[in-house]
């Protein structure tokens, strides 16, 4: 016969009372447990698709977590020009997309003026819900400013796609603008307006100097129409594809005075079109060729001019002869991505008689 | 014998009962239930977004300051900071941020500093009375103010004073035509320009190259233009440009802060320009080819700011937004996420503006309805209204003027709307032109019955009959139109005044609120400072 029973082992009351203590520290350390070190975070999984012309070539590439793959061409096309097709990545958060415009070309022998091109618009926008696909138009470089329009930089469309037939234009990037033409020019590229002369005669000056102003994207003159009438005209800056550059000024009528100095970005306009609030239909004839008033019709009331302005236009330190660095070839460059959306300087205004350099787009996550 | 124990015999042998198994068990099963619950919380993982938080560089009262703003899981923030970089001026002012890591994204907003406004230390001219005629005339509608001309009473047939006596031989039903008298005090106000805004920009991206930093040189605001007394170009400073650049691992930052642009082999080197916000310009009052360029002048009606009547734009004095603000999270209500930018990072700095609120003047619309009339008889048969009853929206919405009543004697100007009808104006066979039978007047009972005409002159004489007299003056006849013209009380239709407190002796006020200086100067602002802020 076999006898169990042991004098020195535990009681059950024992054991019992050991696994009780035992449970009471498990469930303790329930909520111990949680407060050790977390994981180390893990990083995001970075990555960006370039689209940019090389020449006349689009190319785009792939970087996902510093691995650099290969150069592509893109020859798809349709009616908005060449694209690169983007298909994010199913586990991207979010979409960052940088587009420039192309840059504007530098000025040519047929240009008044002797500097480079400005740069193309930069755009940084953030998607917080992928689409499923994209289209990316990166716009060409403007050509060589011969006081044409051909001279501006192309436009940059980003257009995303939620599937084959719901598309929606997301970015539209301007080019940029040869500075010293108003052919490609806006308000904006308009550094400050002056009064240079004016009519002496109490007719419309009371005395005061009429006022020039650049607001809300026009240029806004104020004047004394007579003593109890104080008036502000807001002129309208208007371009129009195939007007000659003398008539690029559109104002509140259709006069169309100004011309261009042989100093730097110094546009020179004589207004007439304020004498409709003074005769009712006046139709001035200057004489051939020049339709316009010169200064010496400033205080001629049969063939009056009220005013010359001046127009000077914005020459930012950023521009050189060497042509204006766009926003995206300085970020591509400061972010050391390297290759060729780097060396192609994309929106880069261009040199004297060069063109400008084409604008590019960059898809980051 | 082994294995074979009798019930009884178990008592002998210290063994468990199943009621002690069932205990043990029962004790296991809490043990077992409890590791669960301890387990799965001892390898859940931990989300790995980094919190999000907000990184500002800018400068208060001239010190450069940075701060962080964190936000925790459970709410509310961790803020670190203010921290005094530097107090010295210009590219030497520099903040340096270390980007945390795992940043799911990094959003950076830079703006150059405005420019600064003009003022000029000089007196205002007084009141003036005028009348506004010449703006209703319907000729001149383009002389309108603009505030008027979109009251949508060009939407009907207009007329004036001056034409309504054409309106009265057309005899046209179902037309309304309005009348507008307008008499008021106005004041000449002398405003300088504005700075304008510094350059916004903003850039996303992912994340920064590993160990590079960004260091950030927010630009100043432009200086205050101001002289005694404008007989020299003028003009306010222009803000500084705001510099963001990256800084590689092993750069030197002495060295990059200290270039005013990078170049190609900087930025090999370790020291990049990322963003370049240029500052605004100051306000310009130049002098040119030696006439004096005085400030704009605006007219306008009592009591109301020049801004409300716009018959010259005043938005040229006004502060110039940079649109910074709207990128600056201060709507939080938990203190450390407010932000410590100044609400006027980058904005133009307004100019000096003056202009009077003690003036008090009427503005009179009525509506002169002719429906129904045939064959003049206009004196007594014409019907008033007021303009704000048949035009919408109210004109008066965004000015300080209020409603109404008529108070006193107001003269309304009004030509041609008595026309002696010298159709049957004869005797014999002549008929009455003026001149032709001096000392006779035309005396129609049923069209100019309160009138009669004195052609003993070279000029016909208007002659206010009995009755009439108090309530017509400075009649006249108009030989081109052949009506009677005169100013007539009004006693029906409503006035509207707009009146404002008078502020100091000649109550001049500042577009701010403030008494000005000595009645003379309403002071200009400084250009903000430019500043970036970086999200996370």
């Amino acid at each position: 016969m076999v006898k169990i029973s042991s004098k020195k082992g535990f009681s059950l009351f024992e054991a019992a009372l050991v696994m009780l203590i035992a449970a009471v520290f498990i469930v303790v350390m329930a909520s111990v447990f949680p407060h050790k070190p977390k994981p180390k975070a893990q990083a995001e999984a970075h990555g960006r698709f370039e689209c940019y012309y090389v020449g006349n070539s689009l190319k785009y590439r792939t970087v996902v977590q510093g691995n650099v793959g290969s150069e592509q061409t893109s020859n798809a096309s349709d009616a908005l020009g060449k694209y690169c097709e983007f298909v994010p990545s199913r586990f991207a958060r979010y979409l960052i997309i940088d587009a420039v415009g192309g840059g504007s070309g530098g000025a040519g022998s047929g240009s008044v003026q002797s500097m480079g091109g400005s740069a193309g618009v930069f755009s940084s926008s953030f998607f917080a819900t992928p689409m499923t696909s994209y289209r990316l138009y990166p716009g060409k470089g403007g050509a060589v400013d011969h006081n044409t329009d051909a001279s501006a930089g192309g436009t940059t469309y980003v257009v995303g796609y939620k599937d084959a037939s719901n598309r929606e234009t997301l970015m539209e990037v301007l080019g940029g603008s040869f500075l010293g033409s108003l052919a490609t020019s806006n308000v904006d590229d308009i550094d400050s307006c002056r009064i240079t002369k004016t009519t002496s005669l109490e007719y419309y000056n009371c005395g005061s100097y009429p006022k020039c102003e650049l607001i809300n994207d026009k240029i806004e003159i104020s004047y004394c129409r007579r003593q109890d009438v104080y008036r502000t005209v807001p002129y309208d800056f208007h371009i129009r594809p195939g007007d000659s550059e003398d008539k690029k000024l559109d104002t509140i009528g259709d006069n169309k005075c100004t011309t261009r100095t042989s100093e730097l970005n110094k546009w020179v306009y004589r207004d007439i079109s304020v004498w409709r609030d003074w005769k009712k239909s006046p139709v001035f004839n200057y004489g051939n060729p020049n339709p316009c008033p010169t200064d010496a019709n400033l205080n001629d009331m049969d063939k009056p001019s009220l005013f010359t302005m001046e127009l000077l236009m914005k020459v930012p330190d950023t521009i050189t002869n060497a042509g204006e660095d766009s926003d995206m070839y300085t970020f591509v460059k400061a972010m050391h991505y390297g290759g060729n959306i780097v060396t192609v300087k994309p929106g880069n205004g261009g040199a004297l008689n060069s063109a400008g350099s084409a604008g590019a787009v960059v898809v980051m996550w | 014998m082994f294995g074979c124990l009798d019930r009884k015999d178990l008592k002998k042998y210290n063994a468990y009962t199943m009621a002690e198994m069932l205990l043990v068990m029962a004790i296991i099963a809490v043990v077992m239930l409890s590791l669960p619950k301890a387990t799965k919380k001892m390898f859940r993982m931990e989300s790995v977004r980094s919190n999000h938080a907000r990184y500002e560089c800018y400068w208060e009262n001239n010190v450069l300051k940075q701060y962080t703003v964190t936000e925790t899981l459970g709410g509310g923030a961790v803020k670190d900071g203010p921290v005094v970089a530097s107090t010295r001026s210009g590219y030497d002012d520099v903040c340096v941020f270390n980007p945390p890591d795992n940043t799911p994204y990094i959003i950076l907003h830079a703006v150059g500093g405005g420019g600064g406004g003009v003022e000029v230390y000089d007196t205002l001219q007084g009141k003036e009375t005028n009348t506004a005629l010449a703006y209703f005339n319907k000729e001149e509608t383009d002389l309108w103010p603009d505030w008027f001309s979109s009251s949508g009473v060009q939407n009907f047939a207009f007329t004036t004073s001056n034409s309504a006596a054409d309106n009265y031989h057309k005899k046209v039903k179902d037309i309304k035509y309005y009348e507008a008298d307008s008499i008021y005090n106005s004041q000449s106000v002398r405003y300088r320009p504005s700075g304008s805004a510094g350059t916004l920009k903003s850039l996303f991206f992912p994340n920064l190259p590993a160990g590079a930093r960004l260091i950030m040189m927010p630009g100043k605001g432009g200086a205050v233009g101001s002289a005694r007394s404008q007989t020299v170009s003028l003009s306010g400073g222009a803000g500084a440009r705001t510099v963001v650049r990256l800084l590689y691992s092993g750069a030197d930052l002495a060295s990059c802060k200290s270039k005013t642009k990078t170049t190609d082999n900087d930025c090999n080197n370790g020291c990049c320009d990322l963003i370049v916000a240029e500052g605004g310009k100051g306000g310009d009052t130049l002098t040119h080819d030696g006439a004096r360029i005085d400030s704009k002048q605006s007219v306008m009606l009592t009591g109301g700011q020049p801004r409300d009547y716009d018959i010259s734009n005043y938005s040229s004095v006004m502060e110039k937004q940079s649109g910074f603000s709207m990128v600056l999270a201060n709507d939080s209500d938990v203190e450390d996420l407010q932000t410590h930018v100044d609400s006027r990072a980058g904005n133009g700095g307004n100019g000096g503006n003056q202009y009077v609120t003690d003036t008090a003047g009427d503005i009179i619309y009525e509506l002169n309805d002719y429906d129904g009339i045939i064959g003049g008889g206009m004196v007594y048969g014409t019907k008033w209204k007021t303009l704000s009853q048949e035009v919408s929206p109210n004109i008066y919405a965004n000015s300080h003027c209020t409603h109404g009543s008529v108070s006193g004697t107001v003269w309304a100007k009004r030509r041609g709307y008595c026309i002696p009808a010298f159709s049957v104006c004869f005797i014999g066979n002549i008929k009455l032109t003026p001149g032709t039978i001096p000392g006779m007047a035309c005396n129609d009972a049923t069209k100019c019955a309160s009138f009669e005409l004195d052609f003993s002159g070279s000029t016909p004489n208007v002659i206010p009959k009995s009755g009439a007299t108090g309530n017509y003056r400075y009649c006249q006849y108009d030989t081109t139109n052949q009506g009677i013209s005169c100013e007539e009380k009004v006693t029906s239709g409503t006035t509207h005044h707009c009146t404002a407190t008078a502020v100091g002796s000649q109550g001049h006020k500042c577009a701010s609120g403030a008494t000005p200086e000595n009645n003379k100067v309403c002071k200009a602002r400084a250009g903000g400072d430019g500043a970036v802020v970086i999200l996370w």
